[in-house]
Order: structure tokens, then sequence, then C-alpha cells
């Protein structure tokens, strides 16, 4: 009998008390590597490499922004490609069925992202040649089983048509893939003409202006030119990079980092003090069984590795066990997270801290414990009965 | 039986001190037991036996005085040394058997190998030849839970005897025991002793057990007194 073989003997002796004991870390566990996958995501959620710049109105990006904006901006020194978006939205059939749809102008906007997206000449003029033309993202039209040449009726009750329709008829031109993990592909483009025709106000209005900077240029300093040209505008314009866009859109629902950590924090302090007590519960249910290892020449050091080992080896399979099924359904839902936390993976970064926090935890929730367990009279716990 | 002792206790004295209160166990006490004999002692309860007892096999330190057994000064030794002199010295037997409760009755004979270098036939070896000298082999695949409390402490004295040490201190080892059962674990002392010059000291109550042994000490208000055989 080994002191492996006594430790795994103690384990499935107590096997309830062990079974639920995992069962906490391993919820704990699946939490700290799907909110942790999700909370680097989403952090970096934006952050495309491309070095493209996003200009919005300064009050606020919901705030629309006049389209000679666009204009204006097309003077501005060290711009390679810029467009313009505006945000549609609309329903599809009912209105659980919300789609991220935006109006775009098209030439401008494809030499734009035209890096970031998958699509076949072919496509691309279909797209270009009609103003009920429409794009959809690979994943949107999985969602919907749409195929290309499909009619699509989109519902919108938020923006008025002049003919008193609140339904959009499109053809889908193309299905478009991203050349790269970050890309949403959950989106629809329509013409942003066919939108400003057809919408009772708002006319001549945009969303966002998006600019690549040309090769050389600074897009930190690019973006002050540009804010500096509507200074005295009473549509004063922000311009900053992709990433801080896309986390701005996202804060719209609330602080996610932070609600992120926070319930991290919580999982992680609950954990310990579970893990801590009932540990500590163990141990004192334990210490006859404690006084005889020593009556029968086991070393305080020797009792402590057994005492200790039994907490790390349940520590380290529960939340292995957890950190395992947090990458499943990472995996399984990174699809449906993609627009917010594009890339989410629980990555050997991710699997390493939570390692080490295992262990950590293991070793300070046993160690009080089992020091004192081990530290008690030995011959006045072996004369009970 | 040879007269060198094998276990001295000299003025030992022990006192619990709980709080502003002292409690005095024993003073002034000499002790000694020769090695391969069979001692009893006796007394009421509270009288300092199991304390005397725990304090030869240094679970519990004297408040002042000095133990030896065999080459080993109990008094001034450290904590990993006392543990690897008690693993390779002694032999405990309890009243209430103090099995591990997760383990077989081959884990918890073996248990104690587990301190030594052997390799696993030897050790197969030597938990055989353990349960068989106890007559326990049969339930070696049994927990404690399922044996009764004499086969309980037979397999207690198995794991006692199966790293082979000179010495065996046994507290009240038939103390949870009925008549025909508490005969049966005394005669399996009684051959360790004889049969393989084991040094054994046991605390009990019971006269009929103490008859088992070749010496009997009396200890009552901290006075022990010899009350049957060679000092």
């Amino acid at each position: 009998m080994s002191g492996m073989r006594l430790i795994l003997s103690n384990i499935r002796y107590a096997w309830l008390r062990n079974a639920l004991l995992v069962l906490s870390i391993l919820i704990a566990y699946l939490l700290f590597g799907a909110l942790s996958a999700f909370e680097r995501a989403y952090s970096t959620s934006g952050d495309t490499g491309a070095g493209r710049i996003i200009t919005a109105n300064k009050i606020s990006f919901t705030q629309p922004m006049p389209i000679s904006h666009f204009r204006t901006m097309q003077s501005v020194g060290g711009v390679d490609a810029s467009s313009h978006a505006t945000w549609f939205g609309g329903y599809y059939r009912e209105p659980a069925n919300r789609l991220h749809t935006i109006a775009v102008e098209p030439h401008s906007y494809l030499a734009v992202y035209g890096s970031d997206l998958e699509l076949s000449e072919e496509e691309k003029s279909s797209f270009l040649s009609g103003q009920g033309s429409v794009l959809v993202g690979a994943q949107m039209a999985a969602r919907f089983g749409w195929q290309v040449g499909d009619q699509l009726p989109i519902i919108n009750q938020q923006i008025m048509r002049t003919d008193g329709a609140n339904t959009w008829i499109f053809t889908i031109a193309g299905i478009v893939s991203g050349t790269a993990a970050y890309v949403d592909t959950s989106f629809l483009y329509i013409h942003y003409d066919l939108l400003n025709e057809a919408r009772t106000s708002d006319k001549d209005t945009i969303g966002w202006i998006v600019t690549k900077p040309a090769s050389g240029i600074d897009a930190g300093a690019l973006a002050g030119d540009i804010d500096r040209v509507f200074a005295t505008s009473p549509d004063r314009t922000t311009t900053d990079s992709e990433r801080s866009f896309a986390q701005t859109f996202v804060a719209q629902f609330g602080d996610l980092a932070l609600v992120t950590m926070l319930i991290l924090a919580a999982a992680f302090l609950s954990l310990l003090m579970i893990v801590a007590s009932t540990t500590a519960l163990a141990i004192q249910q334990r210490v006859r069984e404690i006084g005889i290892l020593k009556a029968l020449g086991f070393s305080h050091k020797r009792v402590l590795v057994l005492l200790m080992g039994e907490s790390l080896i349940v520590t380290l399979i529960a939340g292995t066990l957890g950190l395992v099924l947090a990458g499943y359904f990472v995996r399984v839902s990174a699809n449906s997270l993609v627009s917010i936390a594009p890339g989410i993976s629980v990555s050997a970064e991710i699997a390493a801290i939570g390692v080490v926090s295992m262990i950590v935890l293991a070793i300070v929730a046993s160690a009080v414990p089992a020091w004192r367990a081990v530290n008690a009279t030995t011959s006045t716990v072996l004369r009970r009965g | 039986m040879a007269d060198t002792p094998f276990v001295e206790v000299i003025d030992a004295k022990k006192e619990y001190v709980i709080g502003k209160n002292s409690l005095q166990v024993f003073e002034n006490l000499n002790f000694s037991a020769p090695d391969g004999s069979f001692t009893a002692l006796m007394g009421p309860s509270g009288s300092g036996k199991t304390t005397l007892l725990h304090s030869i096999g240094g679970l519990e330190l004297l408040t002042s005085g000095s133990v030896r057994a065999g080459e080993h000064e109990i008094a001034n030794a450290s904590e990993s040394s006392l543990s690897e002199w008690r693993a390779r010295t002694i032999g405990f037997i309890f009243q209430f058997y103090n099995l591990m409760p997760m383990l077989t009755t081959y884990a918890n004979i073996e248990l104690p190998l587990q301190l030594t270098s052997l390799g696993r036939s030897e050790r197969k070896r030597r938990v055989k030849a353990a349960a068989e000298l106890v007559g326990i082999s049969h339930r070696l695949r049994h927990r404690p839970r399922e044996m009764s409390g004499g086969e309980q402490q037979r397999v207690a004295i198995a794991r006692s005897i199966v790293t082979d040490p000179p010495l065996l201190l046994c507290d009240e080892p038939t103390g949870d025991l009925d008549r025909a059962t508490s005969a049966e674990v005394l005669d399996v002392l009684q051959k360790l002793s004889r049969g393989l010059g084991k040094t054994i000291i046991v605390v009990t109550h019971d006269p009929e057990a103490a008859n088992y042994a070749d010496r009997v000490f009396n200890l009552n208000k901290g006075q022990l007194e010899l009350a049957r055989g060679d000092k």
C-alpha cells in the first residue's frame, strides 16, 4: 500500500462528501474557464489588426451624423479609404429573430473591409448592381437557412417608410465568410441609398464612418486630425480604434468585463470558503485516523503530505474536469458569441492559470486544518471510543 | 526472559496543566520491563496507566524524568526521530482497535510496512504471516465494519507485529471484548511473548487478563507497586 493508494482509499471511502466537493469545484472552474475565455475574447474584440478607425457622433454613436461629414473627410490627408455605415436592425418573420443589419455604401465599404470578407466576383458585382441586393454573413445565412437568390422580407418598425410599409424586401446577392476568426459573419449588409431614399426621417444622415489610414500614417494622429476638422461643427465627432468602437457598442448592454470579473471573484470566494470549510471538517473528523498513523510511526511531515495530497488530488481532478467542460461549452457557443467575443477559447494560458490556482487553493484550504490536526495530542484522540 | 530492562522509566513525573489548574498524575515513578517480559499494569480509572503507557511509546511527553526503550532515550528526541523509532520499535494495540475504516484487513496490516523499504513480495509475505499468526487469514479482504470486535482486535495485533517490533504496548486490548474473545486475544499476546520474545506491556482493569502476564503492577494515587512477579 503506497501513500497514493492510501489517499485514493480515503477519497473513495468518503465518496459522497468528495463527490459534492468535486461538484462544487467543478462548477467554479467551469465558470472560471468560460468567463475567463469570454473576458479575454471580449477585451480583444474589434482588435482586427487592420488599423482601421471609426468616427462617430461625439454625443453618442447612436446619434446620427450628416452624410456631409463623410464627404468632408475625403479631404483629410492620410486616408487610404473610407466608408460609412448606418444601423438598420429589423427582424425576420418574428421579433425574436432580430437581425444585425447595417446599411452601407457598397463600393467604399467593400474597399475598406474587402480583406476581411471572402466573396466571389460574381457575388460582389451582384451586390453592387442593385439597391435591393444584400450580402449575408455565413452565420446568419446558416441560422435561417438562407440561400443566394432568396427573397428576404425584413420587418423594421423603427424606421418609417415613405410608402407607409414596414416590410423591406431584399434579394440575397451573396453569402460571405470571414477571412479571420475575429470576423463576425452574423450580419446583413444592405444599400444605404435604398434606406435613405425610403425612410421618412433622418434623411442624409449616417451612423459612423470607417477609415483605413494610408500606409505609414499613424492611426492615432489621423483620428485627431479628423476630429479637429469637425471641432466647430454642430455634430462634433469622436474617432477611435475599431476595438474601442466595438467595445462601446457592446457596453450599451452594460459593462460586461466588470460583470464578468465580479462573477469570477464571487465564484472563487465562495469556492475557497466551501473547500476550506469542507476540508477543515473532513480533517477534523479524521483526527483519530491521524492519531493512528502517528502511533504507527508516520511522521508529522508524512501525515501532512497525505492530508494535503488528498485535497490537492480532489481539487485537481475537479478543477481539470471543470476546465475541460468549460472548453467544450465555449467551443459549442463560439459561433453565437462571435459578435461580442470573437475567437473565444479556453487558451493554454487560462488552463495554466487554472491549474496553478487549483494548487494554491488546495494548499491554502488544507494547510491550516491539516497542521492543527497533525499537532493535536495523539494520546487523547486514541483513548476515545 | 532476559533480565536486561528493555524499557526503563526513571523518576517520571506527569502533570497536566489546564488553565490555571494543574493535575498531577504521578511523580517519582520508576518502572522497568525486562526484554521479552509480559507485564500487566493495573489500577483504577484515572490512575495514569494509559498515560504511563503512552509516555513509554512517545505519544505523550513526561513533565520530568526519563524514558528509555531499547537504545532510545525519548525525552530529548525530535518528532521525526521519535516517529522513526516508533515505527521500528513499537507495536500499539488499543481498546477500540483503531483500524483504518476505509482499508481492508490486508491493507490495515500492511500500513506500517509503508514506512519500510521492503519490496512488494516481502510485504505480502509478512502480512500473510502476521494474519496467520493471529488467525485472521480468512478475513483479509474484509473491512473493519464487516468484522466482529474480536476479529478487529486480531487485525490490530497483526498490524502491530507486522514490522516485527521488539515492544508491544497494549491499552486495554480486551476492554471491549466478551470473556471468550478476550481469552483468545490474550492467548495470542502470550504466544507473541513466549514464542517470539516480544516485550509486552498491557494496561488492563481485568484481573483475568492480568493473569496472562508474568509481572503485574498496580498504579494507584501516583504510586506504582509490584503485585506479582519479579521486579
